[in-house]
Order: C-alpha cells, then sequence, then structure tokens
C-alpha cells in the first residue's frame, strides 16, 4: 500500500481542487447573469430598498426565517405578504401586515413575543414594499405551502 | 513546550472557554424562550440572545484557532513565534472588540446601535451570523490579516511541514473569505449568495483544512507515529475537503430565488461531503491503533478521537440527512436544521479547540506532558457528560423538526408555524434538560483546571 | 522510533482484511446489493483459504453485512407495516430507527476499517462472530 501510494501522488490530488473551483466560478457566473429576472429587480425601488434596510437594522432575522435562513423561533416572512393575502384579501394584506407589526407585543402569557420597533409610517411602509417584492421571487416552488 | 513564545497561546485558551461558558448560558436562555415565550421579555428578547449565543461561539472558536496555531507554529516551523508582541496586542484588540460588541447588543436595542456604529454608511449588519457592527467586522478583519501575517512569516522563516502548510492554507481561507462579509447589495437574493461564500466556505471548507491540521498535530504527538504517514492522511483530507466543501455549497442554493440547476450539483456534491469526515474518522482511529508510545495524556487522546466521531456524526450524518434537494425541500430551515448545526459545531470546532486544548494547556502551565490523573478522571467525565448530552440535544431536536416537517409542510392541510410550535414543546422541555446536564459538563471541565495532584510524563513523546 | 515493528502492510491478509471492511462500507453507503454481493463472493473464495488476519475481517464484515440488512430493511419494514405511512409519529420512529442504526453500523465499520489499516483484528460487537 504505502509504496503504490507515495505521499507526492496524495499531495497531487489536492490539485484536483482547481476543475472543482473552476466550475464553482461557472455556475456562478450563471447565477449572476439570471437573478435579475428571478428577482424582478426592475421592481426594487428606494422603497423597497428603504425597506431592506428597516429589515436589517432591526435584526427580524434573529427571530423569523427569510426563504428558510435565519432563526426557527417564528414565522416565515418571505411569503408572508402571500400568506396573510390568503387569510385577507388582496386590499387588506397591507394594511394588515402594517397594524400587526404596529401592535406587538401581544402580551400573551408564556406566548413567544415580538418586540414594538417604533417604526415611523415610512419605515413599515417601506418595510411592507420590500416583503411584497420579496414574495414574489422564484424561489423554485418554495415553500411547499403558504404556511411556510 | 520548545519555544517561550508558544506561552502566547495560553491568554487565548482561556478566554475561549470563558466565552464558551457565556455561550452556553445564552443558549439555555434561547433554549426556555422557546418554551416560555415571554421569559425575559422585552429585557433581552429572543434574538438579541441568540445572536449574543451564536457570536459568542464564533468568537471564541476564533480565538481556540488562534491560541492553537500560536502554539502549533513555532513548534513546526523550528523557530520562536514571528513577533509574540503582535499576538499578545492583537489579542487584546480582539478581545476588547468582542466585550463591546457584546455590551452593544445587550444593553442598547438593535437599532439604535446601527444607527451608532453608522450602518447606513455601509450595511453590512442584520443578517445571520454577520450581525456585528462593521466597524467590529473592520478589526476582526484586521485582527486576521495581522495574525495571519505572524504565523506566516514564522512560517516562511522555518521548517514548513504539511501541518504548517495546511493550516496556513485554512488561516489565510479564513481572513480572505471574510471579506465577502462586508458585501451586501440590494438585491436580498445576490446577498445570500456572497453571504454562504464566508459562512459555508468557513465550516465547510478553511476551517476544516484548520480542523485537520490541529488534529493531525495532536495525534502526531501522542501517538509517536511517524511525520510522513500523517502528512499522506492530511494530504488526502484535505483534497477530499476541497473537492466537497466548495461545490456543496450548493446546497444553500436550493430555495432562495437562485437557478434550479444548483438543486443538481448541490445535491451531488453534498452526497459526497461526508467522506472527508470518514476519512477523518478513520485517519485518527489508525493512528491510536499504530501508536509507537504511550501518551500520559489520555484526556487529549480521547478528545481527538471524539472530535472525529462527532463531527462525522453532526455534519457527515445530519448534515447529509438534509442535503438532496428532495429532501431538504421539506427541511429548510426547521429544527432538524439546527440539530445539525449544533452537533456539527460541537463536533468538528468546539471538540477540536477542547482537543488542543487539552493536549496544551498542561505544558503552557508548566506542568509535565500532562494533568495528573484526578484531573483527567474529571477532563473525561467532561468529555462524556458534553458529548452525550450534546447528542441528546440533536436527537431530540432532530425529532421535534421531523414532527414539525410533517404537520407544517406535508400533510394535506397543513397547520400554521405557531400552532405546530405549541405541539412540540415536549421537546423543547427535554432540550433544555440535556442543556442543564450540558452546562454540567462544562462546568466539571472548568473545575478540572483547578484540580492539582502528580503531574505526569515527559513534555514531549514521540520524536516528530 | 527504531523499534522493531512489523508494518502493517507486511502482515499476511492486509489487503483482503481492508478490503473485506471497504466492502462492509460500500454496501452501507454507496452501492447497497452489488458491493455485498462481492463480499458474499471474496467469502466463499477465501474465507478458508487466506490468513488470519483476511479471514477474521472477512468473518466479521460478511456477518455484520447480513445483520445490516436485517436490522436497516426488516425492522423499518416493519415498522410502516405496523404503524402505516398516514402517522407522523411511524416517521419519527423510522427517522430516528434508521438514522441511528445505520450510522452506528457504519461507525463500526469504519473502526474496522482502522483496525484494518493497522493489521489489527476487529470484532464487531454483538453481530460478529468470535474470530
Ligand atoms: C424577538 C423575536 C422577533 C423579532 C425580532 C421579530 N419578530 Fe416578527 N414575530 C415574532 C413572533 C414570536 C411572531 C408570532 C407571534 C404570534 O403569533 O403570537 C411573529 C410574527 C410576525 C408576523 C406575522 C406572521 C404571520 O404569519 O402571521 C410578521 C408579519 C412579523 N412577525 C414581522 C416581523 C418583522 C418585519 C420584524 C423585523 C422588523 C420582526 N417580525 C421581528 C417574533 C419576532
Ligand atoms: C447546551 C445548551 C444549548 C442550548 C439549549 C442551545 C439552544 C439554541 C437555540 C434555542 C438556538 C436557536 C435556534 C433557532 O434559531 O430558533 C441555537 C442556535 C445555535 N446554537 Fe445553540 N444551544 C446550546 C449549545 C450550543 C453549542 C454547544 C453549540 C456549538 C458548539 C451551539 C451552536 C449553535 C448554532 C450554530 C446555532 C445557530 C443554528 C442555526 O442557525 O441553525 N449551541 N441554540
Ligand atoms: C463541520 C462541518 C459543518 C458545520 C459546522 C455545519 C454547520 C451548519 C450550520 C450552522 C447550518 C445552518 C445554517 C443556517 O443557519 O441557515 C448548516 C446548514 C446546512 N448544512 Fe451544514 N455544517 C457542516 C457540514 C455539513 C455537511 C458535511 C453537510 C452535507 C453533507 C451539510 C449540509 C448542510 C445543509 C444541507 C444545510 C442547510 C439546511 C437548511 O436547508 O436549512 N453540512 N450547516
Ligand atoms: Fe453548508
Amino acid at each position: 500500500m504505502n509504496n503504490i501510494f507515495t505521499n507526492a501522488m496524495a499531495r497531487n490530488t489536492i490539485y484536483g481542487s482547481v476543475l472543482v473551483i473552476l466550475l464553482f466560478f461557472v455556475l456562478t457566473f450563471g447565477t449572476v447573469r439570471t437573478l435579475p429576472e428571478r428577482v424582478h429587480h426592475e421592481n426594487i425601488t428606494p422603497q423597497v430598498v428603504l425597506g431592506k434596510a428597516v429589515w436589517e437594522q432591526n435584526h427580524c432575522v434573529g427571530c423569523h426565517t427569510l426563504l428558510g435562513e435565519g432563526s426557527y423561533y417564528a414565522p416565515e416572512l418571505g411569503n408572508v405578504y402571500q400568506r396573510i393575502k390568503h387569510q385577507t384579501n388582496e386590499t387588506h394584506a397591507g394594511p394588515f401586515i402594517k397594524a400587526w407589526i404596529e401592535i406587538m407585543p401581544t402580551d400573551a402569557p408564556m406566548r413567544r413575543q415580538m418586540p414594538n420597533f417604533n417604526l415611523s409610517k415610512t419605515e413599515l411602509n417601506a418595510l411592507l414594499a420590500f416583503l411584497k417584492w420579496f414574495s414574489e421571487i422564484n424561489a423554485a416552488n418554495w415553500p411547499p405551502n403558504i404556511e411556510g | 513546550m520548545l519555544y517561550s513564545s508558544q506561552a502566547v497561546a495560553k491568554p487565548y485558551f482561556i478566554a475561549a472557554i470563558a466565552l464558551f461558558v457565556g455561550q452556553i448560558l445564552f443558549g439555555l436562555i434561547i433554549g426556555l424562550q422557546y418554551v416560555v415565550g415571554d421569559f425575559l421579555f422585552p429585557i433581552l428578547p429572543f434574538n438579541v440572545a441568540r445572536m449574543v449565543h451564536t457570536h459568542l461561539l464564533i468568537v471564541w472558536l476564533l480565538l481556540g484557532f488562534m491560541g492553537a496555531a500560536y502554539f502549533i507554529v513555532p513548534e513546526e516551523a523550528d523557530k520562536e513565534l514571528h513577533s509574540p508582541k503582535l499576538a499578545i496586542l492583537l489579542f487584546w484588540v480582539f478581545l476588547i472588540m468582542v466585550v463591546l460588541t457584546l455590551l452593544g447588543y445587550l444593553l442598547v436595542s438593535y437599532a439604535t446601535l446601527a444607527n451608532l456604529t453608522g450602518n447606513r454608511f455601509w450595511p453590512t449588519m442584520g443578517r445571520e451570523y454577520l450581525e456585528q457592527p462593521t466597524i467590529s467586522k473592520l478589526v476582526l478583519l484586521i485582527v486576521a490579516i495581522g495574525f495571519v501575517y505572524n504565523i506566516g512569516m514564522t512560517i516562511f522563516q522555518g521548517r514548513k511541514t504539511v501541518i504548517n502548510l495546511v493550516l496556513l492554507t485554512g488561516l489565510i481561507g479564513l481572513a480572505v473569505l471574510f471579506l465577502f462579509a462586508f458585501y451586501n447589495p440590494d438585491n436580498v437574493v445576490l446577498g445570500k449568495y456572497y453571504r454562504w461564500w464566508t459562512i459555508h466556505l468557513w465550516f465547510e471548507c478553511v476551517w476544516l483544512l484548520i480542523m485537520a491540521a490541529l488534529l493531525a498535530f495532536v495525534l502526531m504527538k501522542i501517538t509517536g507515529v511517524a511525520r510522513e504517514l500523517i502528512d499522506k492522511w492530511l494530504y488526502v483530507i484535505t483534497a477530499a475537503v476541497l473537492m466537497t466543501g466548495i461545490l456543496g455549497t450548493g446546497h444553500h442554493y436550493y430555495w432562495i430565488g437562485t437557478p434550479e440547476y444548483w438543486q443538481w450539483w448541490g445535491s451531488i456534491f453534498s452526497a459526497i461531503e461526508p467522506i472527508p469526515f470518514f476519512v477523518l474518522t478513520v485517519f485518527a482511529f489508525t493512528m491510536v491503533n499504530i501508536r509507537c508510545c504511550e501518551h500520559p495524556n489520555k484526556a487529549a487522546t480521547l478528545w481527538a478521537l471524539g472530535t472525529a466521531v462527532v463531527a462525522f456524526l453532526g455534519a457527515g450524518v445530519l448534515g447529509f440527512l438534509q442535503a438532496l434537494a428532495p429532501i431538504n425541500y421539506y427541511t429548510h430551515g426547521t429544527q432538524i436544521t439546527s440539530a445539525h448545526a449544533h452537533l456539527a459545531f460541537f463536533g468538528a470546532y468546539a471538540m477540536v479547540v477542547l482537543t488542543m486544548i487539552s493536549y496544551a494547556m498542561p505544558m503552557l502551565r508548566g506542568r509535565a506532558a500532562a494533568n495528573s490523573h484526578r484531573s483527567q478522571v474529571l477532563e473525561k467525565w467532561s468529555f462524556w457528560l458534553m458529548t452525550v448530552s450534546m447528542t441528546f440535544i440533536a436527537l431530540l431536536i432532530t425529532t421535534a423538526g421531523t414532527l414539525q416537517v410533517y404537520w407544517q409542510r406535508f400533510v394535506a392541510e397543513p397547520l400554521p408555524f405557531m400552532a405546530v410550535q405549541e405541539k412540540l414543546v415536549v421537546f423543547y422541555w427535554m432540550r433544555e434538560v440535556a442543556g442543564l446536564i450540558f452546562l454540567i459538563g462544562l462546568v466539571v471541565y472548568v473545575i478540572s483546571f483547578f484540580v492539582g495532584g502528580e503531574d505526569k510524563g515527559e513534555t514531549s513523546a514521540g520524536v516528530n | 522510533m527504531d523499534q522493531v515493528v512489523q508494518k502493517p502492510a507486511e502482515i499476511p491478509g492486509y489487503t483482503l482484511a481492508i478490503t473485506a471492511e471497504s466492502l462492509y462500507l460500500l454496501n452501507l453507503l454507496a452501492i447497497p446489493g452489488l458491493a455485498f454481493l462481492i463480499l458474499l463472493w471474496l467469502f466463499f473464495k477465501y474465507e478458508n483459504s487466506s490468513p488470519l488476519l483476511g479471514a477474521c475481517h472477512l468473518r466479521q464484515t460478511f456477518s455484520a453485512s447480513i445483520w445490516a440488512g436485517v436490522l436497516l430493511l426488516l425492522v423499518n419494514g416493519v415498522i410502516f407495516a405496523v404503524g402505516g405511512y398516514q402517522t407522523p409519529y411511524t416517521w419519527v420512529i423510522a427517522v430516528l430507527y434508521f438514522t441511528i442504526c445505520h450510522t452506528t453500523l457504519v461507525l463500526l465499520g469504519l473502526l474496522g476499517l482502522a483496525k484494518a489499516i493497522a493489521g489489527q483484528s476487529f470484532h464487531y460487537p454483538l453481530i460478529g462472530p468470535t474470530c
């Protein structure tokens, strides 16, 4: 065994990773090219960008997931706009989400709590625009159902 | 210990253990908040405590890696560290950054912290694992660069062993890949895409190289097996890690808005991602099987073997369990993910740092090659308490996750998230109990440092 | 380190031992069935005619492979036959059982392989014959 598989040969196996890295770059190139279409880049308005900042600066991802990434303490928010729309209707979904965020926390004993972030009207509208834009991303049919 | 400059590792190890204790305390808090939802609310909301839990995890592991490198590199390079002063300076810079960041998390709201640290000028905050204010990230980057410089110069001027080179590759990769943490485009999906170049490529590529090098070093020292043989295994592990782990990143690109072809590439490469963990396990046990001598530090041997096995369980098994696209479609972002994250992190990284500490600390404290028998007995107890309880945590959370997937995603009439969580309370309570046992194990571990008695053995075994 | 230890690779039956353990693992991980058939063939061909080390690993892995089949396929079949596909608890038990059982078997195989590479014999606890 030792003579068949020498240290030099063992070392040379590492060069195989060059191929892998090249392939990774090719696939990345393909991804970056198709993303604008998949995320509807034209819909990323300044309001959506502001909404993203509100999202990040209030650390929503510390309790929620966004397309499955984040924390598993509270509901998925990538499709929350669709979910609320499903529960209410097109005209009520937006106001419902904003009202929800404003009336937090529930203060229901023992129940998991979401803090109140004291967001301004502009910030709330931006957050909503962000969530709405996000819910239209083509995520390969994920989540499996409306509950996230 | 062959070189006096290796002593700079000591403060790193001590700080690492202290922060580890903090991490577990916050883990228990969020574990309780899972079932008692208003516990400590609104003083310490879940997101803040969770952020402290993962932040402490990352930084104590980084401290452990840095300490380990400062211990190993001079010995392997056969010369004193390039600059011990720089190492100590960077230690304090890093620690102060960590503590200030923690205070920022705990004392003001996250939005205030973002505001105070000028996040609007260069927004990098608010993403998982990358919650640190931009300034903290910059300090971390500077420390990483200074550290790699120090280590690199030592290796450059000294003996270039395979262990040193693999370690250095991993450390350079760590610093370079961290650059992606500073990129946060308006297109959230693109941001998610590159976030994994830091997170996944850290955990499943460059950190693994670091881990393999640390393990190889400790195994070589405690088994006395010839260096050439260790090198050969290390080459194979390195190749396996790079060839599987890099494209394995694809398993995070299934459902975040990236093209469907990732479902193929991610699944294929994830399917072979357990290979490095197989090799690592066989490596560790083979080396112990063919050892030439009996090293007195039995605890370090136990940690080393344990690292290989638990890393295999957590990463190789629980990672693979959810890595194929058709399965991940249902399990993505559930408790099953959490179970894998816990066991993999504990097995691969927490345990390898503890292995290194176990091996190096007796010498750093001026003892002989190993602690006294009594101290080692305690250390072994802590090993079993922590390892077994963490395995139980993983199993309990996997169970909770399977049920969560079933009710929330699999059945024809799925239940809402919160309704499902209420059904899983019993598993979360049991996780909390297992977590308490973990804490006991950790306390026993800390106590083992304060147990005296007769030291054991010569300072160096083997001939490498 | 000038001890007079025999190099593992020079022990008779070394390659056969490693082959047997590898096939056991391949049967569990990559090519179930096929790897077992090869192991079966090796077993009948070499079991009585090979050096101690090889024969031991061969017997161990052969027996352990059969047990693995029983434990994984049969028991899981029974779990679903009794529980049905419709209740979540069947899935929980099946997933947990399969993961734990399969992982344990693989882990034993890794230990066996590490022994084989070291030129030592290995006994699968409970599911391996004595040898
Ligand atoms: C401390 C944890 C926490 C943080 C941080 C948090 N949330 Fe929540 N959120 C929750 C919890 C818990 C619920 C479920 C509450 C309930 O059902 O009683 C929830 C529910 C929601 C819902 C309703 C979801 C549904 O499906 O009905 C929305 C919308 C929401 N959060 C938005 C946000 C936004 C936007 C942010 C960031 C600005 C945020 N949350 C930050 C904990 C949190
Ligand atoms: C011992 C008691 C512990 C408890 C009770 C605990 C509990 C938790 C909880 C509740 C979460 C949040 C999950 C969520 O997002 O909803 C979490 C996250 C996490 N913990 Fe722990 N933890 C413990 C120990 C550890 C240890 C020892 C490690 C690693 C060595 C660790 C690593 C992590 C990681 C990496 C995450 C992020 C998980 C993810 O994003 O999937 N934890 N922990
Ligand atoms: C030491 C090695 C590893 C560590 C520390 C690790 C850690 C993690 C962590 C922390 C996450 C959660 C990420 C998040 O918060 O979203 C994760 C997710 C994941 N890991 Fe690993 N991992 C390791 C190895 C592996 C391996 C070897 C595989 C595959 C074979 C794997 C497959 C996955 C998959 C598929 C996910 C995504 C889960 C999801 O969809 O939510 N991991 N890992
Ligand atoms: Fe990954």
